[in-house]
């Protein structure tokens, strides 16, 4: 069994591209689906209760996915381990000696969840969160590119965040559903499954996945 | 490569290379140093050149403005900063359509400056206040002509926190900061080039070969 911690954000692409099937296709193969009570608030329970019914259908699926037991929600045991975790993030960066608040306490209570259950496995199409995971460094110079100001980083939280985050991998909703495409998800469109596969990539970058047209275009190129 | 001084020729040695070298190195700190210690615009500051620029109708001065007031909004994460760059956005908006700017709009536009003049001189926990007045004035002006759906400021709120997500704020921060749900920032953002723009370590390929190894090894 192959575990994974989600973010409200893979799942906001998934549903909101039709393709949350790719996840119960992938549970066959061995996959579980695991994610924190506040990714259920964001991406089911506030949007039930929002005015505008834009985003609600999404909800429902995914509320439907969470009843059939296809994504599990699990609590995290000590609230506050996802406060100290948010304040280590956001006092990595410094800008005109201010630290620079970048990361909400969501995203950090599902990375402390996969460090608190083990899970290794992170699924995640919110880029600031991942580059602070797996390249802390790049999103330095990127904030210093934007907002045209030196950047300090805060050596101690680096070594504590990079302590904590050891040996995740990220995955985005695109590489799900890549391996899902050659394990069989699209089989059942015949000759049209070269297009279905590269549609959906597509279709999941414009729901917000954090994946580059050139990323899509080199993978579809050698399918 | 050789330095001409008072019509003479100058060679490079080791002496006055080191002396170029120096003197650039001066100039860097002391450019570095007046960056660092040049104060940062306050909301005032902005509200002022703000006005100034309304005035005079000059809608690319305004797009420029919003990008320093965006930057600053990251740095000093204050929600007066973030209502202020959605207003200026507006207000670039406003700028760039003529049949905003013709005569029949005239008395809306004088009030919208009237109302800009005001809060630049309140204070800073009167500004959130100000910024709703003068928003009720930017809508007034919207009703009057309704080819704009969903609003211009909902879509200043919407376009806003996108920046602000490309920046680098977390989609979390940035849906918080702006007031807005993360599926219509991500909605947004995935239509543009902003994830083209920072190349990752890892890529599609690479990272659908470690899921595979993933999924194979457990």
């Amino acid at each position: 069994m192959t575990d994974f911690i989600c973010d409200s954000s893979s799942l906001i692409s998934f549903t909101d591209s039709c393709l949350v099937k790719a996840l119960s296709f992938l549970k066959s193969k061995g996959a579980r689906f695991f994610i924190p009570p506040s990714v259920l608030y964001e991406s089911v329970t506030h949007p039930l209760e929002l005015k505008m019914r834009a985003y609600r259908f999404s909800a429902i699926k995914l509320k439907d996915y969470i009843n059939k037991n296809r994504i599990e929600v699990v609590k995290l045991g000590e609230d506050n381990k996802r406060k100290q975790f948010m304040k280590l993030c956001n006092e990595l960066f410094y800008a005109r000696g201010r630290p620079l608040k970048l990361v909400h306490l969501g995203e950090a209570e599902m990375i402390m969840l996969a460090k608190e259950t083990g899970v290794k496995n992170l699924m995640m199409d919110e880029r600031t969160t991942r580059l602070i995971i797996e390249d802390p460094m790049l999103l330095k110079e990127h904030l210093q590119k934007e907002l045209r100001v030196n950047i300090m980083a805060n050596k101690n939280n680096l070594q504590k965040i990079h302590n904590i985050t050891q040996g995740m991998k990220i995955f985005r909703s695109t590489e799900i559903l890549a391996y899902a495409y050659e394990k069989g998800f699209f089989k059942s469109y015949g000759e049209l499954e070269g297009d279905a596969v590269e549609s959906a990539l597509y279709s999941l970058k414009y729901s917000g996945c954090s994946i580059g047209f050139n990323e899509i275009e080199e993978y579809v190129g050698e399918i | 490569m050789l330095i001409f001084m008072n019509t003479k020729v100058f060679k490079p040695n080791e002496s006055n290379v080191t002396i170029v070298t120096r003197t650039a190195q001066n100039i860097y700190k002391h450019q570095e140093r007046s960056r660092i210690m040049t104060p940062p615009l306050t909301e005032k500051d902005f509200l002022k050149e703000m006005l100034s620029i309304f005035r005079k109708r000059n809608q690319k001065k305004m797009r420029k403005l919003n990008d320093k007031i965006l930057r600053q909004a990251v740095i000093s994460f204050s929600k007066e900063f973030y209502e202020l760059a959605i207003i200026c956005y507006v207000l670039a908006k406003i700028l760039s359509k003529p049949r905003y700017t013709n005569l029949m709009h005239k008395p809306i536009l004088l009030e919208i400056e009237k109302k800009l003049e005001n809060a630049s001189k309140k204070p800073k926990k009167e500004l959130r206040k100000e910024f709703q007045s003068l928003k009720k004035t930017i809508t007034s002006l919207d009703q009057k002509d309704s080819r704009y759906v969903t609003g211009l400021i909902t879509k200043g709120r919407i376009k806003t926190a996108a920046i602000l997500y490309a920046q680098g704020l977390s989609l979390g921060i940035a849906a918080e900061t702006a007031g807005i749900d993360k599926q219509e920032i991500m909605a947004y953002a995935g239509i543009t080039r902003m994830f083209d723009r920072l190349k990752e370590k890892k890529d599609l390929k690479q990272r659908l070969k470690e899921l595979k190894g993933v999924m194979e090894n457990d």
